[in-house]
């Protein structure tokens, strides 16, 4: 089951933007997959002041039901609770109560019935949605109801699949049967919920353009501590704390300023103009570093990896292992992490899971190929691969090994790598011709498998499951990959009932993978955000950048340091 | 002229449909759908075929244009793909974008041809002085360069550098407003509003000022070497009369044909102008529409856009009547 324990997927689009974007922490963290303290800079929480986010695009429907972008998912968890809060610690998604984070509306779980496949929730009391509506859970049931209605079309659909149903059976409590027992079961019934009066008078198909969406300022109405106060359409979104939501945030305001141009966010950051600036190319960490302000930079550690994929449907080479392998082996990864200046912020990946995930990375059993330029032309040779004709390029049966090697348009670190490649590759008798596609119809091209060979990348899911990448036969399996020995672990990965007896499946099905090489792994890498030295108590982590928006501070001393835009936001912060 | 005026303005709809037709086509044509931003491993295919089917996506191409177009004739621009709100929210009103972008093209248009203009006379009036090749030299130098690469310098020279350095004179690198304005008086909103639109302003002007300058010294030039000005300075007038009532408003006639053609290309200048400031015009919902494959905002757009062709036309050719009489008898 494709899941992703975060309030949206994050799009492929929104990881070919961040390509883009590709980001840095300046802190250790202490290795991978070590759980993340809130930052350190020290000090007692102090009330008052306006923090300053710049993000890259606009909202669009921040809602748990009809969430669209990656940036809708961030606000969803800022202003919507679910039963359980999702953390990561220690290399694990966690799910907290509310003994542990506000943001959880239970107090306690179990697993109930004769072979614990269902869970009951025990909610708090006394909570209410910003408009003094109490949150019940009938708000659980009907929002899980509308998450699986197709009418609703949301992107969470599959994640709720395996619910047979949602009973509250009073106001504070309510139990979710599941059709079997399954490690993901937390994380289905973790999705933030949606307030049921205030949508339940519309047909599902209807909430989408509900009039709450179109003027969120007015018509939102949410459970956790910030709602929105003002839009400003494609320009800025002013949260402003939800009276109903305890604590009560540090901050009086958080305005998030949209800003697409990565130069003009920077000279925001420069101008210190801005508190949280997200989407940080690697290039731009030195600028960072060297202003002024005290900026630090915070990884959203191990969240993407980037691959070069190889589609065996358009050049016969492609379909043997081995060749794939070469081609693999004939690429000196670290030099190309070091000379593109990305060493702070990648690690070169050897299969599918992430080094932030502590039950699934296995660096013993799973290393990056070496690299081999002798070896990948002696696999080649073995495999019948050779120039015969001496112009450079090798050849097999009178069909030359030259493929076309698309990326997308507009990403200069893409650009960088796919003529590095280019050229390590023709070190061995392969020509790649290089083409550049605009980023929809490139994305489209990979699941329509209408390219040869393409760097691109995919975002990590926090979760273990990898069959819709390589189930024979899925249609995100964009290298066409089919195994039947694979599927059947993957398979039995799936029917498992806990993590601990499905990880060694797991981590046995990607092992096997790796062996084939359909894709060539090159590096996991972080997306980045800088923060500025006034802003305290920020936690960012391979979970996301808004996760205790409400612990967010800024001293008393400094939280003037925005009057140079607004000397009146100021002495308003001080009424 | 109410019956001209009328008149173009009927020719001008097939010739809208036309161009909105291609459009429909053309965008449709190209791969990928408003979908595609959701292919991920987290995404069911099912989910994607949900939303195709509620977007209308799955039924056949000449049925979803007939579909649109009958919205279209009732005034319906439908609902944004993307934004999901309806077109007319986003693009019309006092906080659409299209409002937005005017607030900028017209700064700029007014700066364009007060600047150009001027500049325009000045080296005509003083044909091969070192004025006249100085401003030549320097107009070119401006109208050669990129808007995106001169809006990256403004901010740089006139935002950076001026805070970094404590300028008495500091620009807003971006927006349209600064955080805190709605804390601000009237008179603090109006100029707040306008220090955020100078150096965009600036960055869609000066290049085609510098094009006007142009166009205004050539026209200057040839009318002030005719008859008609050596009579008015035979008789005695002042050189500022002969200049500014003589023989401007004979030059005029060229420039104004410029009026008509900048509206629209301002619009598309404001494209990258828009995406480089953080404007929230209808440069980048444009262009945001098309990355998405938004198609009902792109027709929406592309409908304004070239309703503002025929527009700046229909002004060229108002005006041309106000300058010459003769136009205006026939």
């Amino acid at each position: 089951m494709p899941t992703h324990p975060r309030g949206i997927p994050r799009t492929l689009l929104a990881a070919a933007l961040a390509a883009a974007a590709a980001c840095t922490g300046g802190r250790d963290r202490g290795g991978p997959g070590a759980g993340t303290p809130a930052d350190s800079a020290g000090g007692t929480p102090e009330r008052g002041g306006t923090a300053v986010i710049v993000e890259l695009g606009d909202m669009e429907k921040p809602m748990p039901l009809v969430n669209q972008s990656a940036f809708d998912g961030d606000l969803s968890d800022v202003m919507y609770m679910g039963l359980t809060r999702s953390a990561w610690r220690d290399g694990r998604v966690v799910y907290l109560t509310s003994n542990d984070n506000p943001m959880a509306l239970a107090y306690h779980w179990a697993y109930v019935g004769a072979d614990s496949s269902a869970i009951r929730y025990r909610m708090r009391h006394g909570l209410r949605w910003s408009d003094g509506v109490p949150i019940t859970a009938a708000d659980v049931a009907w929002t899980y109801r509308m998450l699986a209605d197709t009418g609703v079309a949301s992107v969470r659909q599959e994640d709720v699949a395996q619910i047979d149903s949602v009973v509250a059976e009073n106001d504070s409590t309510v139990t979710f049967h599941f059709k079997r027992r399954y490690p993901e079961m937390l994380f289905a019934s973790s999705i933030p919920i949606a307030p049921q009066h205030v949508y339940s008078g519309v047909p599902p198909a209807g909430i989408r353009t509900h009039a709450s969406l179109t003027d969120p300022a007015r018509g939102l109405v949410v459970s956790g501590p910030f709602k929105v106060g003002a839009w400003q359409r494609g320009a800025s979104i002013t949260l402003v704390p939800n009276p109903e939501f305890t604590p009560k945030p540090y901050l009086d305001r958080v305005v998030i300023r949209v800003i697409p141009e990565a130069t003009t966010r920077l000279v925001e950051l420069r101008n210190g103009t801005a508190d949280f600036v997200r989407g940080i190319s690697f290039d731009l960490v030195p600028q960072i570093r060297a202003a002024a302000g005290g900026w630090r930079l915070e990884r959203e550690q191990g969240r993407f990896w980037e691959y070069l994929a190889y589609n065996p449907a358009k050049h016969p080479a492609f379909a043997d292992p081995q060749v794939r392998r070469a081609l693999g082996m004939a690429l000196d990864v670290p030099s190309i992490i070091r000379s593109l200046g990305m060493a702070e912020f990648t690690t070169p990946a050897a299969g599918p899971y992430s080094p932030i995930f502590r039950d699934l990375y296995d660096p013993q059993r799973m290393r990056p190929l070496p690299y081999d330029t002798a070896g990948a032309k002696r696999l080649l040779d073995e495999r019948g691969w050779t120039d015969a004709d001496g112009d450079g390029v090798r050849e097999k049966d009178g069909k030359p090994l030259r493929f076309t090697l698309t990326t997308n348009a507009g990403n200069a670190r893409r650009n960088d790598v796919t003529l590095i490649v280019q050229q390590q590759w023709k070190r061995i008798g392969v020509d790649a011709r290089l083409r550049q596609l605009e980023t929809v119809t490139f994305l489209n091209s990979l699941p329509q498998k209408t390219y040869e060979a393409a760097l691109g990348s995919w975002q990590v899911a926090l979760s273990s499951d990898i069959s819709p990448l390589f189930r024979s036969g899925a249609p995100q399996n964009i290298v066409g990959y089919g195994s039947p020995e694979v599927d059947g672990m993957m398979d039995r990965a799936l029917a498992q009932p806990t993590a601990e007896k499905a990880n060694p499946l797991w981590r046995a099905a990607a092992e096997r993978i790796v062996q084939d090489q359909p894709y060539t792994w090159l590096y996991f890498y972080d997306p980045l955000t800088a923060v500025s030295g006034r802003l305290r108590g920020v936690r960012v982590d391979s979970y996301g950048a808004y996760q205790n928006l409400w612990e967010w501070w800024i001293p008393r001393g400094q939280q003037g340091a925005a009057a140079r835009t607004a000397p009146a936001d100021t002495e308003k912060g001080k009424r | 002229m109410v019956g001209y005026l009328i008149r173009r303005i009927l020719g001008a709809i097939p010739l809208l449909l036309g161009i909105l037709t291609l459009i429909f086509f053309i965008i449709h044509i190209a791969p990928g759908d408003p979908t595609s931003r959701f292919i991920n491993p987290n995404v069911s295919p099912r989910v994607i075929e949900q939303m195709r089917h509620n977007l209308g996506l799955d039924q056949p191409l000449h049925i979803q244009y007939f579909k649109w177009l009958w919205s279209f004739v009732r005034g319906d621009f439908g609902y944004s793909f993307g934004q999901q709100q309806p077109i007319k929210d986003i693009l019309f009103g006092w906080h659409g974008v299209l409002w937005n972008t005017l607030q900028l093209t017209l700064v700029s248009l007014i700066l364009i041809f007060a600047l150009g203009m001027l500049i325009g006379i000045v080296q005509a009036v003083r044909q091969y002085s070192l004025a006249d090749n100085v401003l030549s030299f320097t107009a070119l130098f401006f109208y050669s360069m990129p808007s995106f690469w001169f809006a990256l310098m403004l901010i740089l020279l006139f935002s950076l550098q001026a805070n970094q350095h404590h300028w008495p004179v500091q620009f807003p690198a971006s927006g349209m407003t600064s955080v805190g304005y709605e804390f601000l008086s009237w008179g603090g909103k109006v100029g707040d509003r306008f220090k955020h639109m100078i150096l965009p302003a600036l960055a869609l002007g000066i290049g085609n000022a510098a094009g006007v300058a142009r166009y205004m010294r050539g026209s200057m030039l040839e009318v002030i070497h005719q008859d008609f000005i050596r009579t008015a300075r035979a008789k005695g007038l002042s050189e500022r009369t002969v200049i500014f009532r003589h023989a401007l408003r004979n030059a005029l006639i060229p420039i104004i044909t410029l009026l008509g053609l900048y509206l629209p290309f301002l619009f598309s200048g404001a494209v990258l102008v828009e995406t480089i400031f953080g404007w929230p015009g209808m440069g980048r919902a444009i262009v945001d529409a098309i990355l998405q494959r938004d198609y009902p905002m792109v027709m929406a757009t592309s409908f304004v856009i070239a309703a503002m062709v025929v527009i700046g036309n229909l002004v060229s050719d108002v005006l041309y009547a106000v300058v010459d009489p003769r136009i205006r008898t026939e």
